[in-house]
């Protein structure tokens, strides 16, 4: 049950956070000025790493 | 009759309309659903009920870090709180209470909700409740608020941190468990808010607060909220990955979670007031169940 919670956890992220990630990214100003909104797209998806690989140790611990 | 008997009714009702101001000023309708998921955290640490005094303490203490933060937030947000429709009547922009003394007993109650969570629980909690409040005054309100159409995801993170509070009171530390709450609100905050931006986002063009509806119209606010709802029902199931939580939880989550999706669908199709205004209640309904069934899931 914890794998298949973790695959399907992850195929759903993938999706929702690389379609989010490419809108905004493309959007973002060009540049200096854009460093931060770039950051801020970053930071979520980089969140979402984490979570899922400490969710993918304890499924496999 | 004398003229003392005369004014007392209406002293006292003023009196009970300033005390009203005063508990409105933070926002308590905000603050139940944030302490509903503190407490339902409390009890998924616990794995049962926590001990009365824990669950008094924590409560007093973590709403008033939240009232205060709200507060500052009001007084910060006084010269747009007065022109935009929704918040012209707010306490302090309609001058019932000034400006300073707001700020004073913001900053009063939020060093009470330190030291109350500090001796009452463990400080842990009480620099966590702080942690949410610098979050939310700094982060959201004062930085991003104002500048990025990012600010709701980012600045989200305080509105995400209750349920650290409330592990960390019955537990005393935080570990994935915790980890893994905070996220589910931070993933929830986007779809939710911007459900209501879509209802609000004349009040927000006009003051000018670069909210993702006002700078990226209707149709691409809809989407957004259909793709972080996708998010969010991925991350919705990293308890049951993580083994924290088991088959009553997913299938809740699952019923939830596709409830949710298809309201952001609905929206997304017509992004019309109609289903923004039931986005925005359902994802409420959401947060509240999905916390409710984390809880019984521990207990069982």
């Amino acid at each position: 049950m914890s794998l298949a919670a973790l695959l399907i956890a992850f195929g759903l992220i993938a999706v929702g956070a690389t379609l989010v990630a490419a809108g905004d990214w493309r959007v973002a100003p060009r540049g200096r000025a854009g460093a931060l909104e770039r950051l801020w797209v970053i930071l979520p998806v980089a969140f979402l790493v984490v979570l899922l690989a400490f969710s993918a140790r304890a499924v496999w611990s | 009759m004398t003229t003392r008997a005369v004014a007392a009714p209406g002293l006292v009702s003023r009196a009970a309309g300033l005390v009203a101001d005063y508990v409105r000023l933070t926002k308590p309708r905000v603050i139940s659903l944030l302490l509903l998921t503190t407490l339902l955290a409390m009890v998924m640490a616990e794995g049962g009920w926590p001990s009365g005094r824990t669950v008094l303490w924590t409560m007093v203490g973590g709403y008033l870090a939240a009232g205060g933060a709200n507060a500052i937030n009001q007084w910060f947000d006084r010269d747009i709180d007065a022109r935009m429709r929704r918040t012209s009547n707010r306490p302090i922009v309609s001058g019932r209470i000034g400006p300073v003394h707001a700020l004073v007993y913001a900053l009063t109650i939020s060093v009470a909700s330190a030291l109350i969570l500090g001796f009452g629980v463990n400080w842990l909690t009480a620099g966590l409740a702080l942690l949410g409040l610098v979050l939310y005054v700094f982060l959201y309100t004062w930085w991003l608020k104002r500048a990025t159409t990012q600010n709701i995801v980012i600045g989200g993170a305080a509105g995400a941190v209750p349920p650290l509070v409330g592990w960390a009171a019955a537990e005393g530390s935080i570990g994935l468990g915790a980890i893994i709450l905070f996220a589910i609100v931070f993933y929830w905050t986007p779809p939710h808010f911007w459900a209501l931006a879509l209802l609000l986002r004349k009040d927000y063009a006009e003051v000018g607060v670069p909210m993702l509806p006002v700078v990226r119209g209707v149709e691409e606010t809809a989407r957004q909220v259909m793709l972080w709802t996708v998010i969010l029902v991925g991350v919705s199931l990293l308890p049951v990955a993580a083994g924290i939580s088991g088959a009553f939880y997913l299938a809740s989550a699952g019923l939830l979670g596709a409830l949710f999706l298809g309201s952001a669908w609905q929206l997304m199709r017509s992004p019309d007031e109609r289903h923004a205004r039931s986005t925005f209640s359902f994802s409420m309904l959401y947060l509240a169940l999905l916390f409710a069934a984390l809880a019984v899931d521990a207990v069982l």
